[in-house]
């Protein structure tokens, strides 16, 4: 007996020594490298200062978040940011889940298949969007021509004012539907065959088990994928900057984009750390809800 | 555990330490043909004369301005001279991150040689103080290619002059050069008058409209303040931005986001009479590896101007290129000022010139070997003597964000011309009141 | 049958759709300068091996013709990705699965507080952490060194790592480890040799993810290093010569670079696939 609770002790000192010695590293790492700027930025997101300009740095108080949250034309942007993550994320879940469930049972050639769809997500995006903007010219790019050949007339995919911004989300929907398409097809392969087996036994159809056994399973991923996207559409900078400028006009602007400017175009430091504190707000309660989410799916 | 990372961090900062201890110069740069021409000749030259080393780094245009403001902000050593934007001289000058160099030019360099408006431009802050923390590096005013095959046609010069009774040649006015745009405009034969800067991309329409708008008689602000209201906005600059705007249906579609590069590939395809183009870019219009169908085809003149009542005609060009600045923060000094004296004599410019460089030497660039070097020069050499500069204040990329967004609205037809400068004007003054120029 | 066909076309569809602009990347790679301008454009060309020539510098001569100043820096930064981004990868890989089944399997105080401070590392746009960055490398002495930018890309995609391991691990039964804890096995042991297999569809997916980012990564690279420690990324699309933006070459990098990348993707795809293998009902 005692002999017993000495090992159940030594068996929970292990695990204990286990548990420090896999989580340790990563925090550490974490901590001095994400601290450190987190708190940095919060500071400076109560000052004046300038990276360029300033050599005293002065204390302003909330000035900087009243000021951009009282700018309309900051509201404007945080629009079309919501406009381009909606629109873009919602289509890439769609199209990425869908294409999932297409190459769920592996055929000849499946291997190849999966790894050339994967292939925009490889590249940069400041080669996705120079050459997309090549693609989309209006007057010798590919996609008009290709349109032309099927009747089409010209369009202006990145000029029209009403027509800009879907054309960069649909740049955003060509590059990241991989992605999306990636982790629901390791989610949907990871789903044990024997329980629709077990279903195939009661004769269950086709939406019964897509609604009871695929999507319950593998909506944990698949919820986490669409989380990693809505963070990283959010922050979106590369697409607009090289294909429009945020232009025609300010149709195209992007949250990150006016993040962009305030921060190393007008030199303000302490109100761009501000703003990147309140898109961290947003994202982080946007984020939430989704986590809320999977725990959610999880328990269900 | 503390220790050993205190002992790491150590370690690194001697490593590091030892590896910047070489003495070599170190420039940071755009990525673009006359930087590398610099580098070059440094590398052959420079060095051979003092035994100074010196390397580049050579920055994408679209990271230029983000690689300079993290390096000078943070007070980094890495660099001993960039060749840096002169509208970045405000903000660079406010923080103390140039040298200043006044009295060293007057006593180093035959600083009267230099050609005066542009080394104002590149160097000079506050504008008209006389005090500089730069000099002329790689000069840049925007001239206009064109199809001297087309213009040239006699039939098309009887065509031209029965619609518009005048002769088909270069344009000195805006007004006859919207009439050879018009008239150029061919959509079945997929032709088009002129490709030209409405875009929102980097300062593409603000560079475009600028001289249009002070050729009209408009200016961003009153001659002996900062008042914005009544001298944007007047009649003369709603005006020139309708005339900018009306061009757009002489333009080929969709060239609603055309900057330098769509001005080169326009030509190059064809599909043009007319572009618009950074002198130091003109090259693509006639390199024949690149351009092959029409290299041979291409003149260039100067921007156009206004005509005034007493018949002489008002110019102005967009001023671009970039200044050489020395960082105060750079570790070889006097190597930079080494470097800048080297720059700045006679035999480097000659020998600079020579690769296909514009010269910062007043005699160089009005002697015969420049203007005729490059179909371009001519074009170039007159638009230097007009150049004209939009802000240097650190709130220049404020009041910049301002133009772009509502010039490029306009170019397509989101805005009236009116609505346009009445709301730059009214944004700029705010800006302007907020930094303390206004009361 | 029929459902196989649609299937199939289906399939077909979205190939064309993501494919298309890559073949147009690297047909722009191997076509002359005019070419790459034609109205129509053009799908047959002559082709031309110069681009990839300027980019190992292999005839420079002849490239010069072409406006291009200045020697390809491709070849070093080429090398350096391939250093840093694996080496990242597979740092970011592991400590990232290591403390998912931390975080899985044992009782973490604080664990959703923990989880959600990882994942804020991501949420921070790049851009306003460049300059504490810099700041902080400087006073390390990691400004432009190889270790400087494999600890901020491991960092960047450790959150990553962290959230999608435990999302994999989640997903294994915990009897599997128990039965084997029954059998004699140390947690290490039941660790390496029940879990670890069981996930190698998710680390493969997880390094996959990874190494895209880290391959890619621009922001950090330009800012952090000025020569030897310099990654592809920032040259490969900042290739200009007196003729405007060099497309061929830049191209011909674009495709250079992407081997790596896909034949690491081809080569992990049966581990993409292999999913669970035991058939247990979960929980």
């Amino acid at each position: 007996m005692k002999k017993d609770t000495g090992g159940m002790y030594q068996k929970a000192l292990a695990e204990y020594r286990l548990k420090i010695y896999f989580l340790a590293p990563t925090l550490l790492v974490l901590i001095v490298m994400n601290v450190f700027p987190l708190i940095w930025s919060l500071g400076l997101s109560f000052t004046n200062y300038s990276s360029l300009m300033s050599k005293r740095i002065a204390w302003v108080g909330f000035t900087n978040y009243s000021r951009i949250l009282s700018d309309p034309f900051i509201w404007k942007y945080f629009q079309t940011t919501a406009r381009f993550v909606i629109i873009a994320v919602g289509i890439e879940f769609l199209l990425g889940f869908g294409l999932a469930l297409l190459l769920k049972e592996q055929f000849r050639g499946w291997g190849l298949v999966t790894t050339l769809i994967l292939i925009p997500m490889m590249l940069s995006p400041v080669v996705v969007g120079l050459f997309w903007t090549f693609i989309m010219d209006a007057n010798f790019g590919l996609l008009n021509f290709l349109l032309g050949l099927l009747g089409f007339k010209k369009i202006l995919w990145l000029t029209n004012p009403h027509l800009a911004l879907y054309s960069v989300a649909m740049v955003d929907i060509w590059m990241w539907t991989p992605f999306i398409m990636l982790i629901s097809l390791t989610g949907l392969l990871a789903i044990p065959q024997s329980l629709y087996e077990a279903a195939d036994i009661d004769m269950a159809s086709w939406w019964f088990k897509f609604r009871k056994i695929t999507l319950p399973l593998v909506s944990p991923l698949l919820v986490l994928a669409v989380l990693f996207r809505v963070i990283d559409a959010f922050k979106m900078f590369d697409l607009v900057f090289i294909m429009t400028g945020g232009g025609p006009g300010d149709v195209t602007e992007t949250i990150s984009m006016s993040l962009y400017r305030l921060a190393f175009n007008k030199f303000k430091t302490g109100e761009s750390c501000a703003m990147a504190y309140i898109i961290l707000i947003l994202i982080i309660a946007l984020s939430n809800l989704l986590i809320r989410w999977i725990h959610r799916t999880k328990t269900a | 555990m503390k220790k050993a990372i205190l002992l790491g961090a150590f370690f690194l900062l001697v490593l590091s330490g030892v590896a910047f201890g070489e003495q070599v110069l170190s420039v940071l740069s755009g990525e673009y043909t006359p930087g590398h021409w610099i580098y070059e000749l440094a590398q052959q030259d420079f060095t051979a004369q003092t035994g100074i080393q010196v390397k580049f780094d050579f920055v994408a245009w679209s990271q230029y301005t983000d690689k300079i403001l993290v390096t000078l902000s943070a007070h980094d050593a890495s660099y001993d001279i960039i060749i840096g934007d002169s509208q970045l001289l405000g903000a660079a000058v406010g923080g103390g991150h140039y040298v200043e160099l006044t009295d060293w030019l007057k006593e180093n360099i035959a600083f009267d040689k230099l050609a005066p408006m542009p080394q104002k431009l590149y160097g000079e802050y506050p504008a008209d103080s006389s005090r500089f923390y730069g000099v002329s590096g790689v000069l840049d005013v925007p001239a206009i290619g064109y199809r001297k095959d087309l213009f040239g046609d006699p039939a098309e010069k009887e065509a031209f002059r029965v619609k518009y009774g005048y002769e088909l040649g270069i344009p000195e006015t805006w007004e006859q050069l919207r009439d050879i745009a018009e008239f150029f405009t061919r959509p079945e034969k997929n032709l088009y008058g002129l490709a030209y800067w409405p875009a929102k991309t980097f300062d593409a329409v603000t560079m475009g409209f600028q001289p249009v708008m002070w050729s009209f008689g408009a200016d961003y602000h009153a001659p002996d303040s900062y008042e914005v209201e009544g001298y944007l906005n007047n009649d003369a600059g709603v005006a020139a931005l309708e005339f900018y705007v009306g061009l757009m249906k002489f333009a080929p579609p969709g060239s609603e986001n055309y900057y330098w590069n769509e001005c080169t590939q326009a030509i190059s395809q064809g599909l043009v009479a007319m572009a618009f183009q950074w002198g130091s870019w003109c090259e693509g219009f006639v390199n024949p590896a690149t351009n092959p169908q029409y290299y041979d085809k291409i003149g260039f003149f100067p921007f156009p101007g206004k005509r005034m009542e007493d018949g002489s005609i008002r110019r102005f060009a967009t001023h671009g290129g970039q200044g050489l600045n020395i960082v105060t923060y750079g570790k070889n000094r006097d190597a930079a000022y080494a470097f800048i004296k080297w720059w700045c004599s006679e035999e480097t410019q000659k020998k600079y010139m020579a690769m296909g460089g514009v010269p910062i030497l007043t005699d160089l660039l009005n002697s015969p070997e420049f203007l005729d070097a490059k179909p371009y020069n001519r074009a170039m050499a007159e638009g230097f003597k007009v150049v004209k500069d939009f802000w240097t204040i650190p709130e220049y990329a404020a009041l910049l964000e301002v133009t772009q967004k509502y010039w490029s609205a306009a170019c397509a037809g989101m805005m009236s011309p009116k609505e346009a400068m009445d709301a730059v004007a009214k944004e700029h003054t705010q800006i302007l009141k907020e930094a303390g120029y206004l009361k | 049958m029929t459902r196989r066909i649609v299937k199939g076309i289906l399939i077909g569809a979205a190939l064309l759709f993501f494919l298309v602009p890559i073949y147009w990347i690297v047909a722009t790679s191997f076509k002359q300068w005019p070419d790459i301008f034609a109205i129509p454009p053009k799908f047959i060309f002559q082709s031309t091996m110069l681009h990839y020539k300027a980019l190992f510098n292999l005839d420079l001569e002849e490239v010069a013709k072409f406006g291009q100043a200045g020697k390809s820096l491709f070849p070093p930064r080429f090398v350096n990705s391939i250093i840093i981004a694996g080496v990242s990868t597979l740092l970011s890989v592991t400590l990232g699965t290591f403390s998912a089944y931390a975080f899985s399997r044992f009782r973490v105080k604080g664990e959703g507080d923990l989880l959600f401070f990882i994942l804020s590392t991501r949420m921070l746009p790049p851009i306003v952490v460049g300059i504490p960055f810099f700041v902080l490398y400087r006073t390390l002495g990691l400004i432009d060194t190889h270790v400087g930018l494999i600890l901020i890309y491991m960092t960047f995609n450790l959150s990553f790592a962290v959230w999608l391991m435990k999302g994999f691990i989640d997903e294994i039964p915990k009897e599997f480890e128990e039965a084997a804890m029954v059998d004699g096995y140390t947690r290490w042991e039941s660790f390496v040799k029940v879990v670890l297999p069981q996930a190698l569809s998710g680390i493969a997916a997880t390094a996959v993810f990874c190494l895209i980012t880290a391959w890619n990564e621009f922001f950090f690279a330009l800012i952090l290093t000025s020569e030897r420690a310099r990654t592809a990324p920032p040259s490969i699309a900042a290739v200009q010569g007196t003729s405007g933006i060099n497309w061929g070459q830049i191209a011909a990098g674009v495709t250079v670079f992407l081997f790596p990348v896909v034949i690491f993707t081809f080569l992990v795809r049966r581990y993409l696939a292999r999913g669970l293998t035991f058939g247990v009902i979960k929980r």
